[in-house]
């Protein structure tokens, strides 16, 4: 094992880094040498917290031995064990071996916290859990909290708890978040909202994206950049965009950057979906996804925004605009439609049943039992238990899946949102369908052996899928020709429903495409040399 | 320009043989690109290093086939070959004047070695990661010393760390 990580240090040297970790944390290797529980050696690797930690020192040496003439040796480690305690142990070792590193890079084992989705966890959470470590070390200290706020992060240094502002997740949101308080420019910072889409795509085994910053992962394989894009030169007829929700206000702000003349007609508030979601108990950061957008359009005056305009394909021609972009967005189906039951339940037409979309618009169902059927597994469904639990409802959540809102585990809120509706006495059932309503009762189907049972309902929202509202889109593609129109596209979930960051990436790309050339999206991966075929 | 109130953060500091240039640190991060995306992997972090952050850290990056997280991505330093992948993205970092750094990582009894094939290794035996029984979700906490030894495991066993 020293061998293998001294090698791969002098490999790190030679592909040119400046900064070479030694990695105690996050529950591998050096961990669980650590951790009591995992290490009951017996010889000088185990035992008291100096042999279990003897792995940690010897790597350390052995690093700063072999690059540590040209790079610094940063350890990043927590300072509490497994179990939450063990502090003061920790913190006397961090000083032992702070001769032997050049920063420290801290954080605790509880990922749910560090990596925590803002419906949970807020700004700077760790410092009360690291603040005593630039003391106990006297070496340069960097942590995480999800650092969006230039005062937090100036609090941070000049009351002496980190020497360095560590970020993931805002420098993801925003790649250029220092050089815009360089800048003075704080109001451009394009502020992290905390849902973790980044995260879960890297669970799911692709390149992370972010719903603020639809270029994250982009910047190779289609050019794009965070904050330039391409200007349109010469003849730029204006666009009309319809539509302000996620995508709309991304294609409107983005057109408005490359210098095109935008009309953006929404019904009735920006936001869409944006809006209605960040009602869900936790979710206001969430919002900064409509109002950094809103307050960016406001300093564009090339860009218009017309709230309270519903738009008819009548009314898109009498504005002449030939480019119009339908960003009409989609609505929770009432029919049951989904994976459970592609084909609906036609009792679910009933005057029990609500939409998300009009809970969240402020309905509630009638007074008695609320049945929650979520057949879609991210966090609505939860989310509306949640919140009609904390209104004082009794709420059954039923769901064919195995957990509560089990694709959320991807966003590192599964477990608690399940702790959450246990704690509010929220009813749960899961591996069971919601098949039919009759008077008084909603009949469930179990997932696994088909058993039928029925249940009190007197309300019963069904979260099964979304149906684009792309009406206007259909009526405009039918005449557009006789409609002088030049480009006509439907973007965002009125194209195809999905998460808030494929509606925002759909309304930026649609943007770059304006009166631009097709262009290839390069392809990364291992091409054999033609003798090997 | 910015209130000078701030200047603080701008400030370079000397960490070891080394200065990074301001105090904006991007800790290592999975980005779901590692070995498999080593162009795509080097231009996004350049964009950061472009935008200011003034240390660009790498991925958990393996040490040796001991330590493969196959399906999960992640970056490694085992050969020449991955030298001169890193080597792409440290030249993107320092492009913008930035601090390139690499979090080195053996990942123990996390690491199920899927790909390598090799015998995962920890203190004693115990259950390995991408074996039955040992992937634990984001849930229930029927073993509790395995879930929380997957912190951040799915439905999928997703793992990794932002």
């Amino acid at each position: 094992m020293r061998d293998w990580h001294r090698a791969a240090a002098l490999r790190a040297r030679a592909a040119g880094f400046d900064v070479v970790y030694v990695y105690a944390a996050h529950t591998y290797l050096l961990s669980q040498f650590l951790d009591p529980a995992l290490n009951p050696r017996g010889d000088d690797y185990g035992g008291s917290f100096a042999n279990r930690a003897r792995l940690v020192r010897e790597l350390l040496e052995d690093t700063r031995a072999a690059v540590g003439d040209r790079m610094a040796v940063a350890l990043r480690i927590e300072v509490i064990g497994e179990d939450g305690a063990g502090q003061e142990e920790r913190a006397e070792f961090l000083h032992q071996i702070a001769p032997l590193v050049d920063v420290f890079d801290v954080t605790i084992p509880d990922y749910g916290t560090e990596m925590g989705p803002s419906r949970f966890v807020k700004e700077a959470a760790l410092e009360g859990h690291i603040a005593h470590v630039r003391a106990a070390t006297a070496r340069p200290v960097v942590s995480v909290g999800r650092f969006t706020s230039p005062e937090t992060m100036l609090g941070q240094l000049k009351r002496g708890v980190l020497d360095f502002i560590g970020a993931a997740r805002p420098s993801i949101a925003d790649p250029f978040l220092p050089a815009k308080i360089r800048d003075g420019r704080m109001d451009d910072i394009r502020e992290c909202i905390g849902c973790n889409i980044c995260y879960a795509h890297d669970g799911l085994g692709a390149p992370i994206r972010c719903t603020q910053n639809p270029t994250m992962g982009e910047e190779w394989r289609q050019g794009w950049h965070p904050e330039h894009v391409p200007a349109i030169t010469g003849r730029s007829d204006p666009v009309l965009v319809v539509g302000g929700g996620p995508s709309g206000l991304e294609a409107a702000l983005t057109l408005g950057r490359r210098g095109v003349q935008v009309v953006l007609a929404e019904a009735g508030e920006p936001g869409g979906r944006v809006t209605r979601e960040a009602r869900l108990p936790g979710l206001a950061e969430w919002a900064r996804v409509r109002d950094w957008r809103l307050h960016q359009i406001g300093k564009l005056p090339n860009v218009t925004l017309y709230p309270g305009s519903r738009m008819t394909a009548g009314d898109v021609r009498e504005t002449a605009i030939r480019h119009v972009l339908v960003a009409t967005g989609s609505l929770w189906r009432a029919d049951g439609r989904g994976r459970s039951l592609p084909g609906g339940a036609a009792s679910f037409s009933d005057h029990r049943t609500l939409t998300p979309d009009q809970v969240l618009e402020g309905t509630r169902p009638a007074l008695g039992p609320v049945v929650i059927f979520d057949d879609e597994g991210y966090h609505i469904a939860a989310g509306l238990a949640d919140l009609l639990a904390s209104e004082g409802r009794e709420v059954t959540y039923v769901t064919p899946a195995g957990t509560v809102a089990e694709w959320a585990s991807y966003t590192v809120e599964q477990s608690r949102l399940q702790a959450r509706l246990i704690e509010r006495g929220v009813t749960i059932l899961a591996g069971q369908t919601v098949t039919a309503l009759y008077p008084g009762t909603a009949r469930l189907a179990c997932a696994y052996t088909g058993r039928e049972t029925d249940i009190p309902c007197a309300g019963f929202i069904p979260v099964t899928s979304r149906e684009p509202q792309d009406a206007l889109w259909l009526a405009l593609k039918d005449v557009a020709k006789d409609r002088g129109l030049t480009s006509l596209h439907r973007i965002g979930d009125a194209r195809a429903p999905g998460l808030i960051a494929h509606a925002v990436h759909d309304g930026h790309a649609a943007a770059r495409a304006h009166l631009s050339p097709p262009t290839d999206i390069r392809r990364e991966r291992v091409i054999l040399p033609k003798a090997r075929r | 320009m910015r209130d000078p109130r701030f200047d603080p953060l701008f400030q370079p500091l000397k960490i070891g043989p080394v200065t990074a240039p301001n105090r904006f640190w991007q800790v290592p991060h999975c980005s779901g690109m590692g070995n498999l995306y080593p162009a795509t992997l080097a231009a996004m972090r350049g964009v950061k290093a472009e935008g200011g952050w003034g240390v660009v850290n790498s991925e958990y990056c393996s040490i040796h086939p001991t330590s493969d997280d196959t399906t999960a991505p992640y970056a490694s330093l085992w050969d020449e070959g991955d030298v001169a992948n890193m080597a792409a993205m440290a030249d993107a970092v320092h492009a913008h004047g930035a601090l390139a750094g690499v979090e080195l990582w053996h990942g123990g009894q996390r690491s199920g070695n899927v790909l390598s094939r090799a015998a995962p290794l920890a203190p004693e035996s115990l259950l390995a990661e991408n074996v039955p029984l040992a992937k634990p979700a984001d849930g229930p906490r029927r073993y509790p010393r395995l879930a929380r030894l997957a912190p951040r495991g799915g439905v999928a066993g997703a793992r990794g760390w932002l």
